[in-house]
């Protein structure tokens, strides 16, 4: 292995040894807030270093013999989920001590799995290897459950058991798939390889496995009809946890979807077409479903599943122009559900409900930057413009049609009306409500204010200028595309 | 060697379709030491030495800890399952027929496709789709717990069919992870059967406190 690799490892090293330290050190004084901290800024640090390698060098990916792989969209999830990382630990530096002060001499653990757990994931964004990618991706599921269970209660209890056995299950057909390339190929498949290996293989072998690799990596992100993990799973774990769930934990679905089903889609219609009516079938049935829905939490993670339907339809698509809008949207689907979830973290925070009866019961007055963010992020899932979805929802509308799919346009643009529909009812609901007690005002901490905010400022600078993003995007629709060609 | 993947699928039917949980955990022991039997035959005839290691990893880990594992999740709880979404009968009935004729099928499609593969891999894909029937088709937490035990030694056979062009190191990651999953699996397992017995206990103290 080369030494030049060292810095890019760091991206998994350091949250991975702050981790170590927290969970056998967290217990003092400070230690797992500033460890878990500079940690995540030191893999940022990592990541961002290995962008710059890449932006002054001629190639567009690096690699390091047969392990390792960085390209613009490994450096572009790896920054996507340290940054959500590093909201989620600040969030909770506050959240999780008020909420969940019955299990105040675990507060340490809670850090360490969210560490490890973003560890794996960074490091089975790098590797080349798909059986490696498959161990690491694994084992961050795994870890994440901890967290889910936090509260130890029956329900959250259930969610957990739901969430790891499905998903695990789930993932052991995206293995399946893996093991069936191998048979094919007669090595051990790379992703740096892929692209020719799906086009030398038997087409009923290729279309076995890219049926495969669709259970496992739609169960791990949650999409229908392999959803069943995810309402339970958002709205019993804490809301940070959610935040980290939907920015983290579901997109390595997607990075498994890319670097697999996309090449699929590619050679062979037949996969691009299920993959689309699936994803269809998650932005409505996930907007509709979201309508009947009481429960704060679940109603956003409804949303989510119909929005995540979106990022698959146009991840599949054989144009520039799709995988990019499907790259956008990934990154702006992990703000607005940023945004709202930490928003509904903060309404917990302060009625200690998540159904909006009793919502509506104790809500006193809120600070601005809470209602101001939920409506902000309500508008956003609409796709409105001025912000950064819009410009991500549009393209995936103009791919889709271009390349056939009006269909799926259609039922996009009708599946973002209701889900704003659905967001902004909820939020007049409780915001806007006669019974709200005008005299009380709730007090969130300044911190969690600022990570909230810090979405809602990030989805509209990247609607008003999206040249800030633009070469990251860019970079990494340029990688998926260079391996899958 | 063929008797001896039927004696695997036979103790993973038992384990999959007894109704006692302590026998379904039970019959979990002889079917991971047959797969180990098998993991050293493959190695000796193949001569391959590494899956010695793998085969000592597998007793430990399969013949051992996960019964052990298995069998702590039965405390504080009723050792009967929780009524399966498919009837018992029913149930028994469609397992016969999906291993035996899964079995058939996935040789043939071994013999057409894949002539080259170990011959472990027929018997691992009929454990994978076995485990995953009785995934979909049990309620019981525990059964779901031995289901995905059933897949994943399917899953493991397959990875051990191609062991002589697979690097070790992937075959006892995938174990450990395994080990890491089981582990968290018990855990909540334990916690949410703690939490019933208190609700349990509860009940009765309100209906005995009505009463009086």
């Amino acid at each position: 292995m080369s030494i030049e690799l060292a810095p890019y490892l760091f991206s998994f090293i350091a949250p991975f040894m702050a981790s170590l330290i927290v969970f056998l050190f967290g217990k003092r004084r400070f230690i797992k807030e500033s460890v878990s901290v500079l940690s995540i800024f030191l893999a940022i640090l990592s990541t961002v270093l290995c962008w710059n390698s890449l932006s002054i060098s001629d190639k567009t990916y690096l690699i390091f013999g047969k392990i390792f792989y960085i390209d613009g969209f490994s450096i572009l999830m790896q920054l996507m989920v340290e940054f959500v990382a590093l909201m989620v630990i600040l969030y909770s530096l506050f959240y999780i001590p008020k909420v969940y002060n019955h299990r105040k001499e675990n507060f340490h653990n809670y850090y360490s799995a969210i560490l490890l757990s973003t560890a794996f994931m960074n490091l089975s964004f790098i590797f080349n290897n798909l059986f490696l990618l498959y161990i690491a991706l694994e084992l961050s599921t795994i870890v994440a459950v901890y967290v889910i269970v936090f509260k130890l209660n029956k329900e959250s209890l259930k969610a957990g058991f739901k969430y790891i056995i499905l998903i695990n299950v789930g993932i052991l057909f995206s293995l399946l798939g893996i093991i069936l390339l191998f048979y094919m190929a007669g090595e051990p498949v790379m992703i740096s390889n892929i692209g020719e290996v799906i086009k030398a293989l038997h087409r009923n072998i290729a279309l076995l496995s890219a049926f495969l690799f669709i259970v496992g990596f739609f169960t791990k992100a949650g999409l229908i009809p392999f959803h069943l993990w995810l309402p339970d799973s958002y709205s019993e774990s804490p809301s940070s946890v959610t935040v980290f769930l939907a920015g983290g934990v579901t997109k390595l679905g997607f990075y498994g979807l890319v670097r697999t089903i996309t090449g699929f889609s590619f050679n062979y219609e037949e996969i691009k077409i299920l993959v689309i009516f699936l994803a269809s079938l998650s932005m409505l049935i996930g907007a509709i479903v979201a309508f009947n829905q009481r429960d704060i939490k679940k109603i956003i993670a409804y949303v989510s599943i119909s929005e995540m339907g979106f990022i698959a339809s146009a991840l599949v698509l054989k144009t520039y122009e799709g995988i990019f809008g499907g790259v956008f949207h990934l990154i702006n689907h992990t703000l607005i559900k940023g945004a709202l979830f930490f928003v509904a973290g903060a309404i917990v925070y302060s009625c200690e409900s998540r159904n909006i009866e009793n919502i509506k019961k104790a809500i006193g007055k809120m600070p601005t930057v809470i209602t101001t963010s939920f409506f902000i992020g309500s508008l956003a899932v609409g796709g409105m413009p001025l912000f950064a979805s819009f410009l991500s929802s549009i393209t995936i509308f103009f791919a889709l049609t271009k390349e056939g799919f009006l269909w799926a346009s259609i039922v996009l643009i009708v599946s973002e009306f209701i889900n704003a529909v659905v967001l902004l009812k909820t939020g007049i609901e409780i915001f806007w409500n006669k019974e709200k007690s005008e005299v009380s005002t709730t007090s969130i901490p300044f911190l969690m204010l600022i990570c909230t905010g810090f979405f809602v400022i990030l989805l509209i600078l990247f609607g008003i200028y999206p040249d800030i993003i633009y070469p990251l995007i860019d970079s990494a629709t340029k990688g998926i595309i260079r391996i899958l060609n | 060697m063929e008797i001896i993947y039927i004696a695997i699928l036979f103790f993973g039917f038992l384990a999959g379709e007894a109704k006692s949980l302590k026998f379904s955990i039970l019959s979990l022991i002889p079917h991971s030491l047959f797969i180990v039997i098998v993991v050293f035959i493959i190695g000796y005839v193949n001569n391959i030495p590494s899956l010695y290691l793998i085969a000592v990893l597998d007793l430990i880990v399969r013949a051992i800890l996960m019964p052990i594992l298995l069998l702590k999740c039965l405390k504080n709880r009723v050792e009967t399952e929780t009524k399966p979404s498919i009837s018992h009968p029913l149930s028994i009935a469609l397992s016969i027929v999906l291993l035996s004729i899964g079995y058939n099928f996935v040789e043939m499609f071994k013999s057409s496709y894949i002539p080259h593969v170990i011959s472990s891999f027929s018997s691992g894909l009929t454990l994978f789709l076995y485990g995953f029937y009785l995934f979909i088709s049990k309620r019981d937490i525990l059964k779901m717990m031995i289901s995905f035990f059933i897949i994943e030694n399917g899953v493991h056979f397959l990875i051990i069919s191609m062991i002589p062009r697979m690097p070790k190191f992937i075959e006892i990651s995938v174990t450990v992870n395994f080990v890491v999953a089981i582990i968290f699996l018990v855990y909540i397992s334990l916690r949410l059967n703690e939490i019933f017995v208190k609700e349990e206990i509860e009940k009765l103290k309100e209906s005995s406190s009505q009463r009086s």
